[in-house]
């Protein structure tokens, strides 16, 4: 392998058009006939997989769901290669494939032979939509939905499917009693986010329920410690060649295992998966391919080896940056939609957001007595993507206001997009505050969400008090309607027992953040993947708020004055289903405190500084 | 009907009170359907029968709902006076005078000097007094129940405002109210909700709602209603009796049952407080409206159900909105379409081409006609018998279009469904509130997306995907990626609305928060 041969090959993971369901197959032959190994590393999945065919535990049948990427054909093959199975069978055309295979003996049984039938790509054996199932197919489909309730049956399944397409097959079949239990259990397990239920022979592993965050780890260590690099840097010719001092690819590769690069980058990861957003395996490896290669200009948006003398000569090189190549910057607007990871981190609008601050640094930084010392560091420093002569021309022309037709600065403002974009890797956590990295995001709480809410929940510590309150007085405005600045009590208000009114001026219950004699407090707690608020009517009974990292800046600018139902109608409808959710909670508890012969209401007002006053009014009958 | 189950009892042409000068869409779709009603008022009307019926013991009886069905209605002319009839001047005494024996000694005599609707002996608002602390935390309680003003911001007469339905106490009818005695006219209540009552009271699940009803609204168990009841003298309101014209054609029609199966669900779910009634008067609403339309499909002689193709709002107009506007015009004009040919039986009738002279023809025709829809050529213009339908077709055409032909319009515009958001020309657009409210009826805990879109096409006709867009216009090719775009949109307007998961890129299902 030559380091041109290892980047050629490279490029097949990056974001060039492939056909999706055979993409595991393509990469492993060209691996084989270049030469070159492919990136691998153990699948965050693998070891819980192998347990279900492991000596010592009762066998049953297994399904891999997933988004398109996740490797599931992967672990597929790995099970494959466990149980024995023929590698030349595997490497064959066919996605359904048996195996003859011995279960072990447990402690409660002999051992069994047992025959396994592998699905490795149920989309590829279906038949296609509107057509009839073969009776063959069909016989299949109908054992595995019968073995899932027999326990002694002779057949296991190992099948691997996206979830929509198992959904859709499973509904396609004949509505027999075994075909509808099935599919209520594939469903249940599915929506419920478990592996197995009680009566069910059935593992699922739904591979787009891991962290993201952890798999970025993992590919990336895979991708830098490549022997294709090391040959790179062996063959150095000049420093305008592949991997000479001026070369971009090598320079991405480098600031790649930058840590706090690697921070920002996994923090962006690590906040997809708290807003529900999961990135498969291989779109992080399209991710990580497209930083270090991508290029506006080059062919297919990506650099070879013989193309960076080029770019290098024809100073093109800062259409390289890996700041910009991360958020698919090198890439035509409509391929970038198209691609999930991109779409993702397009959310966190980097580059399009701003401040004054950020601004001024970077349009004024030079000349100015207290910015001036960042502009050099962060900006002018960077030989590669920094204050280049294209960027320091058409400062110049945009301040100086020269061009009549507005197309430099136009210009400009798709540098500084670049700019901005490059910053959010390069401010230092020292500096972060004081620059208010995160309001280069849409997500401003984003990093106070990472290391002040997440990082001590992860680690089994209690979330600062302000945070907690803070979150409890955007719900109290949210409740109530009004400007209400009380964060030690959540109000549950309503409209005379209408709780979906816009503004609530009853008072149905408060709730103390402080745990009470009665068992009712509010908690932050962490459910394994997701901060969870739990609100505690009594000591037993509560309503859970699932805090996503979009419900956590809602609540927080609404606490901080945003309109609750203009600033986003999703999480404003959510909150209000949680207070359904608390009111029904509260209904067993506020049954009967009325005294005989009389009725009373609870008033609430807010008064100008934001607190709130009730006021109790009794009717006698 | 051949496919709906006739009712046997018939308005008689000669009993009293009966005076329509022409009984056609009355025969076949009832008296009567009206136009000027919302869903709110035609919901407020239907409790009104329908809590007079659980006093008595029979709520949603089958036999009870036959023609002639009465029902009592009461008037709470003295809770109407407080709420609605200057509002203001209990706010302003409250203000005025910090002692509360003072604002009392000023209110009460104003009161019952402003009180309308009420004879001398009942003005005396004087029990309010003993039933409140002061006169400020009256008033705070008048100023809070008005914040539950139902359709608060129309600009109806007072007497035709109503309060949010706690419970029986806060159940009366609409009324014109300008002297001591209050006239009921048929304006603002014009029998929709009575007409909704008893295709509730005719339905397959009539027993089961009988049941679950009730808790919700009608045994005013509340403390609200209690107040409603503190506000009332608790004499000296005369219920009057009502309902006798009203007539409901079939006694068992696929419809009665949509809209009782709808209902049920919709009480049967976990909503709190008194959150499920807008869901039920939007539900209620837009059963007249199928109910109307699948009535006229079928008079019309059509083979296939009608179906509603709904834009989800688009930025720019395209296939989907065309085919939504064309969708609403066709099913708009299909009651006439059904007039005209319920109009052209007449022709069929044996004696229509009976032999004769001239005015023999006329004679025997006009015969026919009063027979058939009870109408005569009153002022005898009519010379030549072949013109007699034609007259008689354009006075039946005009009347139509006045308000039953207004009917879908006017309900699908009240409850959401039917909107001219975005472009100038109304279509099917359904609201938010019309999403959860179907949402709501028709999910058990969670459906696959594609699924829901199958279910709402075979329930009540909504066309948003693909699929469904093939299967309610067969004879034409669709295009597919317009159906595709609409049937994503209305993914993200339900995960929106909280009310979708997104499992992965290849499935969704659309989840019922509130099923237990």
């Amino acid at each position: 392998m030559t380091g041109e041969e290892w980047i050629s090959f490279l490029r097949l993971y990056g974001p060039i058009p492939t056909k999706d369901n055979l993409y595991d197959e393509n990469l492993s032959r060209r691996s084989r006939r270049a030469g070159i190994r492919q990136i691998l590393f153990t699948h965050p999945y693998e070891a819980r997989v192998k347990q279900s065919f492991a000596a010592g535990s009762s066998w049953g049948s297994v399904i891999l769901t997933g988004t398109a990427g996740d490797g599931k054909t992967f672990l597929c093959g790995r099970i494959w290669e466990l149980l024995n199975g023929d590698l030349a069978k595997w490497a064959g055309q066919s996605p359904y494939l048996k195996l003859e295979v011995t279960q072990p003996p447990t402690a409660s049984a002999a051992s069994r032979e047992l025959t396994l039938h592998v699905v490795r790509d149920l989309s590829g054996w279906v038949p296609p939509q509107g057509s009839d199932w073969p009776d063959d197919k069909r016989a299949i489909m109908l054992n595995l939905c019968r073995s899932l309730f027999d326990p002694a049956s002779c057949d296991i399944f190992l099948v691997a499917a996206n979830d929509g397409q198992l959904g859709e097959t499973l509904r396609r079949l004949p509505e027999e009693p075994d075909v509808l239990r099935a599919r209520e259990a594939v469903e249940e397990l599915l929506v419920s986010d478990r592996e197995r239920m009680d009566g069910v022979c059935l593992s699922l592993f739904n591979l787009s329920r891991g962290s993201s965050a952890e798999l970025f780890d993992l590919a990336l260590e895979a991708f830098q410690s490549h022997e294709g690099w090391a040959q790179c840097r062996a063959e150095v010719r000049a420093p305008d060649h592949l991997f000479g001092s001026e070369c971009p690819i090598r320079r991405n590769l480098e600031l790649l295992s930058e840590p706090l690069v690697c921070k920002r980058l996994r923090a962006l990861l690590e906040l997809c998966d708290q807003n529900g957003l999961h990135v498969p395996v291989r779109q992080i490896l399209i991710l990580l391919t497209n930083a270090v290669l991508g290029h506006i200009k080059a062919p297919q948006h990506l650099m070879t080896a013989a193309e960076v003398p080029k770019i290098i000569s024809e100073g093109t090189r800062r259409l390289a940056s890996l700041y910009s190549n991360i958020f698919g910057g090198n890439l035509p607007e409509g391929r970038r939609a198209n691609i999930a990871i991109f779409d993702y981190l397009e959310r966190f609008q980097i580059g399009r957001e701003t401040t004054n601050r950020v601004d001024n640094i970077l349009i004024f930084g030079e000349s100015h007595e207290q910015l001036n010392e960042q502009f050099n560091t962060w900006v002018k420093a960077d030989r590669f993507y920094g204050a280049d002569p294209t960027y320091l021309a058409a400062r110049k022309a945009y301040i100086e206001g020269s061009d009549e037709n507005g197309e430099a600065g136009e210009e400009f403002l798709k540098l500084l997009v670049a700019q901005r974009q490059a910053l959010f890797f390069k401010v230092p956590d020292a500096q972060s505050d004081d620059v208010k990295l995160w309001d280069l995001t849409v997500f401003r709480y984003g990093g106070e969400y990472l290391d002040h809410i997440l990082t001590p929940l992860r680690n089994n510590r209690t979330v600062r008090r302000g945070l907690l309150g803070r979150l409890v007085k955007g719900i109290n405005r949210i409740f109530t309607g009004m400007l209400a600045n009380s964060d030690n009590e959540i109000y549950v208000a309503t409209s005379a027992s209408l709780s979906q009114a816009r503004v609530s001026r009853f008072l149905e219950e408060r709730i103390s953040v402080t745990r009470k004699h009665t068992g009712e407090r509010i908690e932050l707690v962490f459910d394994g993947r997701r901060p969870l608020l739990k609100v505690f009517v009594a000591e037993d009974a509560s309503a859970d708020f699932s805090l996503t990292l979009t419900r956590y800046e809602y609540l927080s600018r609404v606490a901080e004055g945003a309109m609750p139902s203009s600033f986003s109608k999703e999480c404003f409808e959510d909150v209000m289903a949680f207070k359904s959710q608390l009111m029904r909670k509260l209904q067993g508890r506020s049954a009967s405190f009325a005294r005989e012969g009389e009725i009373t209401f609870t008033t609430l007002e807010i008064d100008g500084a934001g607190i709130a006053r009730d006021r109790q009014i009794a009717v006698l009958l | 009907m051949k496919y709906y189950t006739p009712t046997t009892r018939i308005p008689n042409w000669t009993e009293a009170g009966r005076d329509e000068d022409i009984w056609l869409e009355e025969q076949f779709w009832g008296h009567r359907l009206w136009d000027g009603q919302s869903p709110w008022l035609t919901f407020l009307e239907f409790l009104c029968v329908a809590a007079f019926a659980h006093t008595e013991g029979y709520l949603f009886d089958f036999d009870k709902s036959q023609y002639p069905s009465q029902y009592k209605a009461y008037g709470r002319v003295h809770l109407r006076n407080l709420l609605f009839n200057n509002e203001q001047q209990i706010a302003r005494i409250a203000q005025t005078y910090e002692d509360s024996a003072a604002a009392w000694a000023n209110w009460l005599p104003w009161i019952s000097s402003h009180a309308r609707g009420l004879h001398a002996a009942d003005r005396d608002f004087g029990y309010l007094r003993a039933r409140f602390e002061s006169f400020q935390e009256f008033a705070t309680l008048i100023k809070a129940l008005l914040s539950c003003v139902v359709e608060g911001d129309s600009n109806k007469r007072w007497s035709s405002r109503f309060i949010f339905p706690f419970g029986p106490a806060a159940i009366f009818e609409d009324l014109s109210i300008k002297t001591e005695d209050p006239q009921r006219d048929y304006v603002n209540f014009g029998r929709s909700g009575e007409l909704l009552y008893h295709m509730l009271a005719r339905s397959k699940f009539r027993q089961e709602l009988a049941h679950a009803l009730p808790p919700r609204i009608l045994t005013g168990d509340n403390k609200w209603n209690r107040l409603l009841e503190c506000l009332q003298p608790g004499s000296g309101d005369q219920a009057r009796t009502r309902g006798d014209a009203t007539f409901l054609p079939y006694d068992a029609h696929p419809i009665f049952d949509l809209i009782s199966e709808d209902w049920l669900q919709l009480l049967s779910r976990s909503l709190p407080g008194f959150d499920v009634i807008p869901y039920l008067v939007t539900s209620g609403a837009f059963g007249l409206l199928l109910y109307q339309l699948h009535t006229s499909a079928t008079i019309a002689g059509w083979d296939d159900k009608p179906s509603l193709i709904c834009e989800v709002v688009a930025p720019r107009k395209g296939l989907v909105r065309e085919l939504s506007i064309e969708s609403y015009e066709e099913n708009a004009f299909l009651s006439l379409d059904a007039l005209d040919k319920l109009i052209a039986s007449a022709e069929a009738h044996p004696e229509w081409s009976s032999p004769g002279s001239p005015g023999d023809r006329l004679n025997s025709r006009s015969r026919v006609l009063e027979e058939l829809f009870r109408w005569k050529d009153k002022d005898s213009r009519i010379r030549d018998p072949d013109d007699l339908l034609k007259e008689f077709r354009a006075v039946a055409r005009e009347r139509h279009s006045r308000h039953f032909g207004q009917v879908h319009r006017s309900f699908g515009r009240g409850i959401g469904l039917v909107s001219k958001r975005g472009t100038n020309r109304l279509r099917y657009a359904p609201t938010d509130h019309f999403l959860k409210c179907v949402v709501f009826a028709t999910v058990n805990k969670r459906v696959e997306f594609g699924e829901f879109l199958a279910r709402l096409y075979e329930r009540y006709g909504l066309v948003f995907g693909v699929r469904q867009a093939q299967q309610s216009r067969p004879r034409e090719s669709i295009d597919k990626k317009p159906f595709e775009q609409n049937a994503l949109r209305l993914e993200q307007r339900l995960s929106s609305l909280g009310l979708l998961k997104r499992l992965s890129d290849a499935c969704a299902y659309v989840e019922n928060p509130y099923a237990v």
